[in-house]
């Protein structure tokens, strides 16, 4: 009787503490934000559907697409990756995956190893991937590991663990419906964790990086590789490491080509882009959005080429007519339709680049403020306005009117100072004797996805420094006109205008 | 640093409990004397053990001594106040410099020779203030021939430095914590119990107090911009975050205690139901306030010295008066050493002369009270009459408690200057315009904060009238019991004030 008793209360405490951990999980992933939710995503996918399991970060999603991938060549696939995921999480999302999926490949993007691409303390990239998981014992062993390889207290790691004590504040979250649906960490992805292809443009230079060198890989490198191929390895699943194309420099290529060696000595394949940028081939002048991600042009031809090769050199099913895979055929036909919008939306922006291409020789030319400032009005450009000493300028009303034209008027003439940014034909225009008196740095958007830095200072007068670089005179007084192309990143030109003698004089400025 | 609130104290008390219930029985208190040392170690700087140390030789040296020579009553006398004295010396300088230092500037005022004396660069104890009364009440107890001295040093050091005492107290007495050195088996009811009591007291501290806390602060930090009525706001608040705190840690603390099968003395008792100061320290702070008055106030007034005394007023000013006087310096007594013992001067007006004061003149002008209350015809056996009292209870403690909230005797007579100031800036609008927003709150946490006033307020209710709000909670059907556990963890989960950015580890009772 008494031993029935005690059962019971050992039973009823069992259920309870159950209960109460369920309900800090679920409270726990509601209050998590959105950080990750394409890895949540694959948690919600049919048990052993997925053919193909790509792990890293934005060097992966932004690349591979695995609803084009699906479209074309018939197999499924998953990007199992979050934004700068750090690569110390890589073999636990790797077993992460594994639990319930058993793909026949999983894809690595190895970038993150890179050293200027590791970060050595627990922060928002890391939480990208571990605040998405699961509460589990994985993940408690992926946050240890970290700490263990990168020198991190387990102490300062404890908001990371728990990660309850870091999000608990958002309870607005609890207000959201987007919160609820993650109730059990689950949400489905209908990218398959890739992202709306991106339409935007910037031209580069292809580096010229040709080097077979190799360089000694940190520790923290080589023991994450490792431990990537040894889990691979004792899940019996094949095993492709990929390096996606950006733009490089000389010493990542070196620890590229030792990765790759080593890769080579488990016979584990490693398609490394960035040595062989013609392999795609990549073209810089329109695939990249940015200095490290393809856009919509670029995520085709990668795409494309991946799915070659793992169906020329693997035995990868072709579910296209397979009536249990007809939510693959819906969704990859919905994500075609998108990608092909993108798509003819990214070649029109080719196409007004280079119409600026051809402005950019007028604007260049032109001796007349309008024509100027006709011509700037393009959302490709982005004009820094440098104001210094304007206020005792005596012009005509046509004068002031054509300065108006590009965005300067009468007020901010008679203010003598002032610092402004110019997109398009929106201006944002600030005063530097009320607002700055001290230095101010901040960054701006230059088109999609690009950005660049500025300070602005008031030591000598008004003054704005890009990247380091300041394009116009410390003392001449005069309106400066700073423009830059967005796509291709340059200071195209620097305008001038001065006024003598009650007339405005326009020239195009070249640092001395 | 480890707190009673800090995640690591929760692991701590969770092995803790796990070794002293699956270890040999008759080793439990040597768990618990483990637990204490780890606890000390990460919770203060541990070269301050030492003084724990000394005070435990000195009382474990004297205790020995008097009952081996216990024939000898003028040395015993001596060793017993010996070691009292020096107990109280060291808690004295470590302590108490707030005294000496302001001595020594009052000295040298007058006596240009007389050196100001500077604090001592060594931090003192964790606990000092409790554990010194606690000897002291053991040496005195044993003198008296009341209890028999411990013989073993380590059971001696475990009842000295039991870790769930060290932060808040109680002060305990050495009868209550006998229970130290017993077998305990493990039992469902008091890890139920001792868990339970720990979530409440998290409620109080981290839901309630930290938030009434921000108010508070943000009002007295800045009382050029917060003054007329936003000074009475923090004024009448303060008692609300104090009992919340005090009160919580304590509860976080006897729960601990709990699940060693340990049961210490309640510290509080409904204070704020409390008709007037008298019974409100009879109910706040319940065991320092027994202290002093086993341990001062009964052997003041037992001594010859005070009987003659009593003899001669009472025989000079009548039977009221006469018993009067006497009483009234016991008080003033028992009062200047609970002053003394929080270890500043503002204490000694805040709590000392302040509480004294109002006790006096409670007594004093009683019957005149009494006849008022007669001529108004004022009924005083309904709840409205309680009401009443309380609320004007409530008041005379929160003027008092200004003098506590204050950084130093200057702060405090500034804080109490700008109370009598505060009509010049009167302004009753604040209570209606939303301003109280500004203050670093949102309705949010005013509603939480209404909401856990209604909640400790029911829970005093049923302690006041019927039972403990837990034992009632027992009672009811096992559904209703776990949804009224879990909500509690839900809201201490989610509306706690805890993790990074905030510092809920402060409590304003642990620096004594």
């Amino acid at each position: 009787m008494k031993g029935c008793f005690f059962i019971k209360r050992v039973i009823a405490m069992i259920c309870f503490l159950s209960l109460m951990f369920n309900i800090f999980c679920s409270l726990t992933y509601m209050m998590r934000g959105n950080n990750g939710d394409t890895i949540r995503g694959l948690y919600s996918e049919p048990e052993d559907t997925i053919d193909v399991l790509c792990v890293g970060a934005s060097s992966v999603y932004e690349y591979f697409t695995p609803l084009k991938a699906y479209h074309d060549y018939g197999f499924t696939s998953y990007d199992f990756a979050s934004g700068g995921m750090d690569a110390e999480l890589y073999p636990f999302m790797i077993e992460e995956g594994l639990k319930t999926q058993s793909p026949k490949i999983i894809l690595v993007d190895v970038r993150k190893l890179l050293s200027t691409e590791h970060d050595d303390d627990i922060g928002a990239y890391f939480r990208n991937g571990s605040d998405a998981m699961n509460l589990s014992v994985n993940r408690l062993r992926a946050i240890h590991y970290f700490c263990n390889l990168n020198g991190v207290s387990d102490k300062d790691a404890l908001s990371t663990y728990i990660d309850i004590i870091y999000y608990h504040g958002n309870y607005d979250r609890l207000g959201e419906e987007s919160a609820w649906s993650f109730i059990d960490n689950t949400e489905a992805d209908k990218k398959k964790g890739s992202i709306t292809p991106r339409p935007y443009v910037h031209f580069y230079d292809k580096p010229q990086i040709d080097t077979a060198e190799i360089a000694k890989l940190p520790d923290t490198t080589l023991r994450v590789l490792n431990d990537i191929i040894d889990v691979c390895g004792d899940a019996k699943t094949d095993l492709v490491l990929t390096a996606s194309p950006y733009l490089i420099d000389k010493d990542s290529q070196k620890e590229l080509n030792a990765m790759a060696q080593i890769a080579d000595d488990n016979g584990v394949p490693f398609l490394d882009f960035n040595g062989k940028y013609d392999l795609i081939p990549v073209a810089f002048e329109r695939d990249f959005r940015n200095s490290r991600h393809f856009n919509v042009l670029g995520m085709e031809k990668y795409t494309d080429f991946i799915c070659s090769y793992l169906t020329e050199n693997y035995n990868l099913p072709d579910h296209r007519q397979d009536e249990n895979y007809t939510d693959w055929n819906e969704k990859a036909e919905w994500y075609v339709g998108v990608f092909e919008d993108k798509k003819e939306e990214c070649l029109k922006k080719i196409s007004e680049i280079e119409t600026c291409e051809f402005k950019l020789q007028k604007l260049k030319a032109t001796t007349k403020i309008s024509e100027w400032g006709t011509f700037s009005r393009d959302d490709n450009y982005t004009v820094f306005v440098v104001g210094k000493g304007t206020n005792d300028w005596d012009i005509s009303i046509a004068d002031i009117q054509a300065l108006e034209y590009i965005g300067i008027t009468e007020e901010m003439i008679r203010k003598g100072n002032f610092i402004g940014i110019y997109k398009g034909s929106e201006f944002d225009y600030s005063d530097t004797d009320t607002e700055k008196s001290g230095d101010a740095g901040d960054r701006t958007e230059l088109g999609d996805g690009e950005e660049i830095s500025y300070l602005v200072t008031n030591e000598w007068g008004p003054a704005v420094i890009i990247e380091g670089i300041e394009y116009h005179s410390p003392s001449e007084e005069g309106i400066y006109f700073i423009l830059i192309s967005n796509y291709q990143l340059n200071v195209e030109d620097v305008l001038l205008i001065t006024c003598e003698d009650d007339e405005l004089l326009l020239n195009h400025y070249k640092q001395q | 640093m480890l707190t009673v609130t800090s995640f690591y104290y929760f692991v701590l008390l969770l092995v803790g409990v796990i070794a002293y219930y699956v270890f040999p029985k008759k080793t439990q208190w040597v768990v618990l004397l483990s637990c204490s040392l780890i606890y000390y170690f990460f919770a203060a700087p541990f070269y301050t053990f030492i003084f724990v140390s000394i005070s435990t030789i000195i009382t474990y040296a004297c205790t020995i001594i008097i009952e081996l020579k216990r024939e000898n009553s003028k040395l015993i006398l001596r060793i017993t106040l010996g070691a009292i004295l020096a107990n109280v010396m060291i808690w004295f300088a470590l302590k108490g410099s707030s005294f000496w230092i302001t001595g020594s500037k009052v000295l040298n005022h007058f006596f240009d020779w007389m050196p100001v004396l500077k604090p001592v660069p060594i931090i003192g104890a964790l606990g000092m203030g409790y554990y010194t009364a606690q000897v002291i009440g053991y040496i005195l107890d044993v003198y008296w021939d009341n209890i028999k001295p411990q013989y073993n040093p380590g059971k001696l050091l475990l009842f000295v430095c039991f870790f769930p005492q060290l932060t808040v107290g109680p002060i305990s007495r050495y009868t209550d914590l006998k229970v130290l050195y017993f077998k305990h088996e493990i039992s469902y009811q008091n890890i139920c119990f001792g868990c339970q009591r720990i979530l409440w007291g998290l409620f109080k501290k981290i839901v309630i107090s930290d938030r009434v806390g921000i108010i508070v602060n943000a009002i007295w930090a800045d009382t050029s911009l917060y003054n007329g009525i936003w000074l009475w706001i923090a004024v009448l608040l303060y008692p609300l975050q104090i009992y919340t705190d005090f009160s919580g840690c304590m509860d976080i603390v006897l729960g601990t205690a709990e699940l060693f099968d340990i049961h210490m003395a309640e510290n509080f008792n409904n204070p704020f139901f409390a008709r007037n100061s008298q019974e409100f320290w009879q109910r706040w702070h319940i065991t320092l306030g027994t202290w002093a008055r086993d341990y001062i106030y009964y052997p003041i007034l037992k001594s010859g010295l005070f009987i003659r005394l009593g003899k001669k007023t009472k025989k000079r000013f009548g039977k009221r008066i006469g018993k009067f006087i006497p009483w009234s310096i016991g008080m003033g007594i028992l009062w200047f050493v609970m002053g003394f013992w929080h270890g500043s001067i503002q204490h000694i007006f805040g709590v000392s002369l302040w509480f004294w004061g109002t006790i006096i003149i409670s007594e004093l002008f009683d019957p005149l009270f009494q006849f008022v209350i007669t001529k108004l015809n004022i009924k005083t056996k309904v709840l409205s009459w309680h009401i009443f009292q309380s609320v004007r209870t409530y008041f005379v403690y929160s003027l008092g408690a200004v003098a506590f909230s204050a950084a130093g005797l200057k702060g405090a007579l500034e804080h109490y200057y700008f109370l009598m100031t505060s009509y010049k800036d009167w302004n009753p609008w604040i209570l209606f315009d939303g301003s109280i927003i500004n203050l670093g709150v949102t309705w949010l946490d005013i509603n939480l904060i209404i909401i856990g006033v209604m909640l400790l307020f029911i829970v005093a209710a049923l302690r006041e009238n019927n039972e403990y709000a837990r034992l009632w909670i027992k009672k009811q059907n096992i559904g209703f019991r776990w949804l009224i556990w879990v909500m509690l963890f839900c809201i201490v989960l989610i509306y706690g004030l805890y993790g990074e950015g905030y510092d809920a580890s402060v409590f304003i009772y642990e620096g004594f």
